[in-house]
């Protein structure tokens, strides 16, 4: 079984290492982009099994990134994240197609890692 | 006679004259009529006299006429009521009371007696005075036809006898006079009767003239009336059927009803010279004739008069004649008086049934043409035209009946008319011309219209010249009464139109009041300008009458665009150039504009382009600033007299009304920036926390989380703890920066001293402070604060300063914030949302900003902000914030 490899996009760098550091921990290959742009061309190059993205993001928001990401044509995983914990963006997330919705100071949750490594 | 054939030589016995005497007194005992006795004393007379005829003649001024009393009878032709001149013989027998004999005839004499006595062949004659209250009343006449004379004891016999009977020929003379004068009276009374019950002028006519003719013994009379000034005589009415009634003769000098008209007597005469006047049945030779004028007031107004184609008129012919004028004067007064009422009662109601358009509240030009109607009715339908003066030099003609002139016609009283205007116009005459007369009434419609004649009179409203009434004749002349007729009929009805006038007045009001609620209305409703552009047209309209009407808009340079027409064919959108005919001349006095024609203007093809003849403009004036004009045209006739003074008072209410509703605008759309500006500031303030400091939090989180599992693992977690602190510490430092963002808190805690003095310590270009002002509302210390931030970063951003001065103070109840810099100058305050921001803020305070800023010498702002009246009382304390 190939590792599960997570891409990680957010336009804080700061916050970028601190999730690149928390994922690698828990044993995902883990590579990131701070932008819409970055990211799709990132999971072109990588085919990511999952996304873990920000919802606010320079060039668009996670929700559109995530369209995008889904109409790939192999299975991904994106799992959207933000600094508020604001309901809709759970709501506004599954629409999307998103599998899930966490805020940011959720990173270490038990849902969230089952979610990663969901096949 | 004496049956001898003797010449008769001895002198009567008393006997014979007492016993002459007893038969006449016995006839006059008898209550014998006149004649008999008459004739009875001259039977007498020739008895006593031995004379072969006897008469009596009576004296009148110039000559002596045959009486009754003839004797024979038989033997004298001449009938009675004849007369001859005296001779100067005669007169000097007759003034010296002497008796007058004539022996032999004067072979140079005349006279129908003169005639008679040389037909009957009388030798010798002799004519005893007969007295009577003591004057020499006639002559008893006693004649021969035989050779022979009367001798002295004849004469002497004559005049006894005639001393002795002349009582009873006066009291003969009294019965005839008296029989006569009954007669005359039941005549009279007669005529008086018909007179009185009002007939037909015609019946009275020919009463007067069949009954002066029985009096005056069957001589034909005629009743005239003059015409032409008297050149001219109408015959009105006959006594007989001698001359067609109607026929109008000519009335030279010498004719006797024109001596009648010239004397106002009684004119008489005998030996006319002989005429031939066109009777009813061929011509009618006169040779005698007897007038008496008939008068009207104290004119000569026709005549009454007898003619005789026999030369013989009775001797009070002149007497009886005058009576019947004077009856025929009194009838023809009281007729035209009972005219005149009538006319009076056709005038009243005429005048009632205009009041009666006053009372139903009638408009305007309803009332006017019932004046125009009405007064052409009472005039026998002549056309009358109403003016009405607008002011001192313009009429206007508000109705016409039957005249020439439309309805509508303005009327431009010259300036150079020598006077004549002035006179006829401002001033209470009246005015008659006849065809041809030239002079400035022409504009008022006589002969620039081609009418012959016209009569003007004023109309006087409330001791003002209100307008002219004008009868109008376009051939004929108008009647002699038509001015006297049209004054009274004016003066009458200027009530009336005072009382319509005061009526309109309280209308036009009601309708001003109701059309300026209307508009104000739509203001406090909230309406949007441009909406509030179409009810002022509508209203302005409405106002006038339904006239087409535009709103028009002046840019800074006085070109003018319509925002709004109605009933006007002006579109919307319409430019004009500030140098337009009238419109362009608005903008430039501020002033209202009459344009009656655009021909050879430069909006010439516009209006004809339109269909617009004429039209007034007014401005609206809008903070100071002629903001626009409101227009009324015309594409018929012109615009009235008080469209101007309308328009201004509505514009004046426009004004109002699209401030109100500009102001509104402004305000909502400040209101909007306002609201636009505090999203974005919050939307930044959510923006910088997202990003910043909850970023932050959130690390701190997880990194304190990542510390927890390790220290579970017992790992350590100095690393991990030491990475949270930092991430905290930056996170209270972004709150600290976004939360200054929101209000400094310097600015709150110390208020607007100590927010700009934190300002401008680290500030890039150096700025100096001169703050002399007392803790103010913090809304009034925050907004300074603003206006103030937002300046100075202007001033870094755009001026390329070396330095600024900030001043703050309080000047007449307002706090005054300056900010000057030495920068290269040349803002433009209307660009930049900054300046307008800054605008904004000061507005929702009552505030103002005004900026200088000239190429090279730096900006200068001042910003002034009333302080409200929640102001703590003392100035100097510290607010509450």
């Amino acid at each position: 079984m190939s590792p599960v490899r997570v891409l990680v996009v957010d336009d804080s760098p700061s916050f970028r290492s601190l999730a690149i550091r928390i994922l690698a921990d828990w044993g995902y290959e883990v590579a990131e982009a701070d932008s819409v742009g970055q990211a799709l061309d990132r999971a072109n190059e990588l085919r990511p099994t999952a996304v873990l993205a920000d919802i606010g993001l320079p060039d668009g928001d996670g929700f559109h990134l995530t369209e995008r990401l889904l109409d790939l044509p192999w299975p991904i995983r994106v799992i959207l994240i933000s600094s508020d914990s604001d309901a809709g963006n759970g709501f506004e997330a599954q629409r999307s197609g998103a599998s899930g919705f966490f805020p940011k100071d959720e990173l270490l949750s038990d849902e969230l890692r089952e979610l990663l490594d969901r096949d | 006679m004496d049956e001898s054939g003797e010449p008769p030589s001895s002198e009567a016995t008393f006997d014979g004259i007492y016993a002459a005497l007893q038969r006449v007194s016995a006839l006059v005992a008898t209550d014998s009529g006149p004649k008999e006795i008459c004739d009875a004393v001259a039977h007498e007379m020739a008895r006593l006299t031995d004379a072969d005829a006897a008469w009596i003649v009576h004296f009148n001024s110039g000559d002596f006429i045959l009486l009754p009393g003839i004797w024979p009878p038989a033997e004298l032709s001449l009938p009675i009521g004849t007369r001859q001149e005296i001779s100067d013989e005669l007169r000097l027998a007759r003034d010296a009371a002497v008796p007058y004999r004539v022996d032999t005839l004067d072979p140079e004499a005349t006279g129908p007696f003169v005639e008679e006595a040389l037909r009957l062949g009388i030798v010798a004659s002799l004519g005893v005075p007969i007295f009577l209250h003591g004057q020499v009343w006639g002559l008893g006449v006693v004649t021969l036809l035989r050779q022979g004379s009367f001798s002295d004891s004849h004469e002497r016999s004559l005049a006894h006898f005639l001393e002795l009977v002349s009582p009873a020929l006066a009291s003969s003379q009294a019965l005839t006079e008296a029989r006569q004068a009954d007669e005359g009276q039941r005549a009279f009374s007669s005529v008086a009767g018909l007179a009185s019950a009002d007939p037909q002028s015609d019946e009275l006519f020919r009463a007067i003239a069949v009954e002066a003719s029985r009096v005056i013994q069957g001589v034909p009379v005629t009743l005239v009336q003059f015409t032409k000034g008297g050149t001219e005589a109408k015959v009105l009415a006959v006594s007989g059927g001698h001359i067609e009634v109607g026929r109008t003769f000519p009335t030279p000098d010498d004719s006797i009803v024109a001596r009648a008209a010239r004397s106002g007597r009684p004119e008489r005469i005998d030996d006319y010279p002989l005429r031939s006047i066109e009777g009813a049945a061929g011509p009618l030779d006169v040779r005698a004739a007897v007038a008496s004028p008939v008068t009207l007031g104290n004119e000569p107004w026709g005549a009454l008069a007898g003619f005789s184609d026999d030369g013989i008129l009775p001797p009070d012919a002149e007497h009886w004649l005058s009576l019947f004028a004077a009856i025929g004067s009194a009838a023809i007064s009281g007729w035209k008086a009972r005219s005149d009422l009538r006319r009076l009662s056709e005038e009243q109601t005429a005048l009632m049934r205009v009041a009666d358009l006053v009372a139903r509240r009638r408009s305007e030009p309803e009332l006017f043409d019932a004046v125009a109607r009405e007064a052409s009715g009472i005039l026998d339908h002549v056309a009358i035209v109403l003016f009405r003066l607008a002011d001192e030099r313009t009429m206007y003609v508000v109705a016409s009946h039957g005249g020439p002139i439309p309805v509508g016609t303005r009327l431009e009283i010259p300036k150079d008319d020598g006077g004549d205007f002035d006179q006829l116009i401002l001033t209470l005459l009246r005015r008659e011309l006849g065809k041809g007369e030239t002079d400035a009434a022409d504009q008022i419609g006589s002969h620039a219209l081609g009418l012959g004649f016209s009569v003007s009179v004023p109309v006087v409203v409330d001791e003002r010249v209100w307008g002219r009434l004008s009868a109008l004749g376009e051939t004929e002349p108008l009647p002699a009464s038509t001015a006297e007729r049209l004054e009274r009929f004016a003066e009458f009805v200027a009530p009336a139109i005072a009382a319509s006038d005061a009526q309109s007045a309280v209308d036009r009001l009601a309708e001003e009041q109701a059309s300026l609620l209307r508009v104000s209305e739509a203001v406090a409703r909230g309406m949007p300008l441009h909406e509030v552009f179409e009810t002022i047209a509508i209203e302005a309209s409405n106002l006038l009458g339904g006239v087409a009407t535009s709103l028009m808009q002046y840019d800074s340079s006085g070109a003018a665009t319509s925002v709004s027409a109605y009933r006007s064919p002006a579109p919307i959108g319409l430019q004009v150039p500030s140098d337009a005919h009238g419109i362009g001349d608005v903008f430039r006095t501020g002033r209202a504009v009459r344009v009656d024609s655009f021909e050879g203007t430069n909006l010439a093809g516009v209006a004809r382009e339109l269909d617009v003849l004429s039209g007034v403009a007014v401005p609206i004036t809008v903070e100071r600033m002629i903001w626009g004009t409101l227009t009324a045209s015309s594409s018929g006739s012109p615009l009235a007299s008080d469209v101007e003074v309308r328009l201004e008072k509505f514009a004046a209410l426009a004004a109002v009304a699209i401030a109100n509703a500009q102001n509104k605008e402004q305000l909502v759309a400040s209101r909007a920036r306002v609201q636009a500006t505090a999203d974005e500031a919050r939307s930044r303030v959510q923006r910088d926390v997202h990003d910043g400091a909850q970023q932050q939090l959130i690390q701190t989180v997880l990194a304190l989380k990542l510390a927890l599992a390790a220290a579970t693992r017992d790992e350590p977690t100095d690393g991990l703890i030491t990475e949270a602190l930092g991430y905290a510490e930056r996170a209270t430092s972004q709150l600290r920066d976004v939360v200054h963002g929101i209000l400094p808190v310097s600015l709150s805690r110390g208020g607007l001293r100590a927010g700009l003095e934190s300002l401008i310590v680290d500030f890039p270009v150096p700025v100096r402070l001169d703050f002399d002002a007392p803790r103010c509302p913090s809304e009034i210390e925050v907004t300074a604060y603003f206006v103030i931030a937002e300046s100075l970063t202007n001033v870094v951003k755009h001026a390329q300063a070396s330095r600024i001065e900030v001043g703050v103070h309080i000047e007449d109840g307002q706090l005054v914030v300056t900010i000057a810099d030495d920068g290269i100058g040349g803002a433009d305050p209307s660009r930049g949302s900054g300046m307008v921001g800054l605008n904004d803020r000061l507005q929702a305070q009552g505030g103002a900003l005004a900026i200088e800023s000239q190429l090279d010498r730096g900006t200068s702002l001042r910003a002034t902000l009333p302080i409200a009246v929640t102001q703590s009382d003392d100035p100097s304390a510290p607010s509450d914030t």
